[in-house]
Formats: C-alpha cells, sequence, structure tokens
C-alpha cells in the first residue's frame, strides 16, 4: 500500500439537524487522481470546504500529509493548490497580475508566474485583462493560482462545470498530467461518471454524505463485468439443474443470470439446458455500464 | 468625493468674515452635518467595499484556502478601512481649508490646533463604527444591508447628539461629539465619549474578529 496523502477518520458535518456528511472515511494515495463522484447536494464540496480549514468538522478529524489540519492549517496549506467552485478575479487586471497578487501572499518567486501560465497554455492571453477570458480560460486560470505554490496536492472541486467539450478537453488533459509530470496528487469532485471515468485512478462514491465505495478504478470497473441472461420455460427448475451442475445462477423474475461466463460457456450450458429438457427461447449478454453501476450505487433517484 | 463637495455649499451663506472666530463658524457648520451623517455612512461603505471583492464570486473560500492566517486577512481588512478613513477625514480637511480661503476670502489665522485635533479626534471616534461595519460586512454577502443596518443607527443620532445623557453614550453620536470644538479634555473629548469609544471599539473588533476566524466560509 503506497503512501497516504488524506485520510478523514469518522468526518461527520451537521446543519441543524440535517447530517451532510456522515462519517466519511477516505483514504486518496500519494501520486492518485482521486474522483471524488456524487450527485448534487450528496456532501462533495461540503467534504472539500473540509479538507480546505474552511469550515470545520461537527466530529471526526482530516490528516493531510499527515499532520492533524485543526493543529496544522496553515502548513498543509502550503503545500495544496485548490479550486473551489468558479473562480473569482479582479477582472480589471490581467491573468499575469491577478497571479502577481497570489504569488505575494504566497511568498513564490515571480518567474513561477510564467511556468504556470505555459503549464495551462495561457502565456498568450497572460496580458489581457480578466474581463475579456472565456470561461475556459478562467477555469485555467483558476489551476495556474492553484499551481502557483508548487503544491504536492491539488483539489478541484467541478473544475470542468460550464466548460464546453473543447474546454473539459483541456481541463481533463491538464489534470491528467499532474501525478506523472509534476508529482502531485489530485483530489476532483465531479457528478458526472463519464469526467472520472477518463481521468480518474481512484474513485469515491458519495451520496446522502455516505461514502458508497471507494476504491481503484479499476475496482470498480470489474463490477461491470457482463452477465449472461438466459430466458427459459420453467425458471426455477432451469436454476436448481444448473445449480447442481455447479453454476453460480441468480434468478431475476423469469429470467437467469449468471456471472463471470465466457463463450464457450455459453455454449455449452445452452447445450446442456437443452438436452436436460428446457426450452431455451433467449440467451444474452448482458455488459452493465460503469453509469449503471453508479446509478446502483447512488439510487436511481440520483440526478446525472 | 461626495463629502468634499457638500463641505463647500453648506457654508456659504454663513456670512464671510475676517474676525476671529470665523475659522470656528466655519468649521462648527461642515462639521455639523458631515460628522454626524457622512462620515458613519463613509465608515461603512469604506468598510463594505474592503469585503466587496471577496463577495463576489467564491473570493472568500479562495482567499482563506490560502496559506495565509485569518486573522491576518481580518486585520489587514480593518486597517484599510482606517486607511483610507483616514484620507477621508485629511479631504474634508482640505476641504474646510479651502473654502475658508477661495469662497471666504477668510483672512483670519488658521486654527490648526483645533482643526487637527478635530479631525483626528473624529478619527478615531468613528473607529468602533467602522470595526461593526466590517464585522457586519465580513457577514452578510450583500453590499446593501450593512448599509442599511448604518443608516438605521446613524438617524437617532441626529437626535441623540443633542441630549446630553445620552449622547456620549451612543457609539454613532461620537463622531460628532469628537469633532464638536470644545475645551474638554485630551484631543477635545469628554471622558465619558472616550470610555464609550474604547469599550464600543474593543467590542466590536473582539467580535468581528473572533466571527470571523470560526466562521464557514
Amino acid at each position: 500500500m503506497s503512501e497516504i496523502i488524506i485520510e478523514t477518520s469518522n468526518l461527520t458535518r451537521k446543519y441543524g439537524t440535517k447530517l451532510s456528511v456522515n462519517q466519511l472515511n477516505l483514504r486518496v494515495p500519494k501520486g492518485s487522481i482521486y474522483g471524488f463522484l456524487g450527485p448534487n447536494g450528496a456532501g462533495k464540496t461540503t467534504t472539500i470546504r473540509m479538507l480546505l480549514g474552511l469550515i470545520r468538522p461537527t466530529s471526526g478529524q482530516i490528516r493531510i500529509f499527515n499532520q492533524e489540519i485543526a493543529k496544522h492549517r496553515i502548513n498543509i496549506l502550503r503545500r495544496t493548490g485548490s479550486l473551489v467552485e468558479s473562480p473569482s478575479y479582479y477582472g480589471h487586471l490581467t491573468g499575469y497580475d491577478n497571479l502577481h497578487v497570489v504569488a505575494k501572499l504566497l511568498k513564490v518567486p515571480v518567474k513561477r508566474i510564467d511556468e504556470v501560465l505555459e503549464i495551462v497554455r495561457l502565456t498568450p492571453a497572460a496580458k489581457q485583462t480578466v474581463k475579456g477570458y472565456s470561461l475556459g480560460m478562467k477555469q485555467r486560470l483558476g489551476i495556474a493560482t492553484a499551481l502557483l505554490g508548487n503544491p504536492d496536492l491539488l483539489i478541484l472541486d467541478e473544475p470542468t462545470n460550464g466548460l464546453d467539450p473543447a474546454g473539459i478537453h483541456e481541463i481533463r488533459a491538464l489534470i491528467k498530467d499532474m501525478p506523472t509530470q509534476h508529482g502531485i496528487t489530485v483530489v476532483v469532485s465531479s457528478h458526472l461518471l463519464s469526467e472520472i471515468d477518463q481521468m480518474a485512478t481512484h474513485v469515491g462514491i458519495i451520496d446522502h454524505g455516505q461514502l458508497l465505495f471507494q476504491d481503484s478504478i479499476g475496482k470498480l470497473r470489474e463490477q461491470s463485468a457482463p452477465l449472461l441472461v438466459i430466458k427459459v420455460d420453467k425458471p426455477d427448475e432451469a436454476q436448481q439443474w444448473l445449480q447442481a451442475n455447479g453454476y453460480q445462477v441468480i434468478i431475476d423474475g423469469d429470467l437467469l443470470q449468471l456471472s463471470n461466463i465466457d463463450v464457450e460457456t455459453t455454449k455449452s450450458i445452452n447445450k446442456q439446458l437443452f438436452q436436460a429438457g428446457f426450452s431455451v427461447y433467449h440467451i444474452k449478454e448482458h455488459r452493465r455500464s460503469l453509469e449503471d453501476i453508479f446509478l446502483d450505487y447512488v439510487g436511481k433517484e440520483g440526478s446525472l | 468625493m461626495l463629502v468634499v463637495l457638500i463641505g463647500f455649499v453648506i457654508p456659504r451663506n454663513l456670512g464671510p468674515s475676517s474676525h476671529e472666530w470665523s475659522w470656528l463658524v466655519l468649521y462648527s457648520a461642515m462639521v455639523q452635518i458631515y460628522a454626524i451623517v457622512l462620515l458613519p455612512m463613509v465608515a461603512g461603505i469604506l468598510a463594505s467595499l474592503c469585503c466587496r471583492g471577496e463577495h463576489l464570486g467564491s473570493g472568500w473560500k479562495q482567499l482563506l484556502a490560502l496559506p495565509v492566517s485569518r486573522t491576518v486577512v481580518y486585520l489587514s481588512k480593518f486597517f484599510y478601512t482606517l486607511l483610507f478613513l483616514a484620507l477621508v477625514q485629511g479631504l474634508v480637511l482640505v476641504a474646510v481649508l479651502v473654502d475658508g480661503f477661495l469662497f471666504l476670502h477668510l483672512t483670519a489665522p488658521i486654527p490648526w490646533q483645533m482643526l487637527i485635533k478635530g479631525f483626528i479626534a473624529g478619527w478615531i471616534a468613528t473607529i468602533p463604527l467602522a470595526a461593526l461595519q466590517l464585522w457586519v460586512s465580513t457577514w452578510w454577502k450583500s453590499f446593501g444591508a450593512p448599509f442599511a443596518l448604518n443608516i438605521i443607527l446613524t438617524i437617532p443620532a441626529l437626535a441623540i447628539s443633542n441630549s446630553s445623557s445620552y449622547a456620549p453614550i451612543y457609539p454613532w453620536a461620537q463622531p460628532m461629539l469628537a469633532m464638536r470644538p470644545t475645551k474638554n479634555g485630551l484631543l477635545d473629548v469628554t471622558p465619558e465619549t472616550m470610555i464609550t469609544i474604547t469599550i464600543a471599539g474593543i467590542t466590536f473588533i473582539i467580535g468581528g474578529w473572533l466571527h470571523f476566524i470560526k466562521r464557514d466560509v
């Protein structure tokens, strides 16, 4: 197991009597792109605000870089870059000047400004005032701001919200480069699974303040292994017969479902059922998309 | 700017004179309206302006997610509010002088001591107000709400400042009392006024600061 960058234990936040975040145990490994996934209002932003020390947890603890945030907030923030919602700027200043303000606060050398502008490919627009920036450029400037202090950890809350496909693509490419090119661990929240699927190495799914799944994206994909769905005339008997022959079968209405089946097995099951006197009406492979799995976790009412 | 302009207009009808009291008359007339209405409002507006950038978009989140302590952020805002307030006081002082020389052609010597004392005392007396305004300005997202509160609290000062028993304990009447030309005490204010300013000032500064470092962003 690699080093853990963010670790929360039983992190809880109440607003009045409503539990916004409930007993959250996050584990973000070093060098990962951690996709923090959940429908709107699931508690993602609340969690991120707690990670950045903007609000206090009702109970539970947060450790970042192995330090307690309640005690070492400034130390942790010095190594963390963040982008929360749509960033605001001084519209009358240029992109460069906006970065200069933050660079002064962070006490980083001025030449770092050029470096981060280069990373987000804003160098040509550096001398324009931010008023004239497109949403995508503003978002990139936000990422540049987050990168200014040479962070080890980047926390991005819905960085692609409101962007057009080209903008989304650019941001995604930027995020993907972070661990490999700059050694930065990234936490990125989104309500879109497809988003996370295309860049994350690890996933945490949250809904109603609770963490429903947390592991590598590979583990999530395993759950999308295909199912073999068979429709026969006597499903109950067929299920018993198949189980007696050593197959794992679940029955769903009048359909039989078998998991982890390859083509050869499918052929032989079909043949055996026929020989045993069952009429097979229909046999097909059903592949569940990640979307289906996600919806299973958050319930169908979850907005996507 | 508005303050300075009004400063020009008000005392025109007070009768030019080269009498040694003429500066005092001019000063009193200008300060009358300025200290009681405009100065408290300006204090509120400046405090709100200092927080405006952060209320737009998600500025507070962005700022406070940087490795800066909240105490430093709050105190800097407070410092700048007071700095600009001092600047406004300076401008009004200039307005009094310009008015005296250019429009009323006063020939009497300028009572520097009285003027400077008055403006410094007025500035100090406005500190509690500014502190309260900064508190609510960092707290409330809207630009209008702190302004409305400010006006609601300022209007009674018009009446209260004439009452000798309540005026010294009502913070919004303090700038008026402090800037009114009298011969009492340190920087021309009575001890009651001084105590009110100190207590109200400390309460509002500490209240606003504690609230700011503890609150949700």
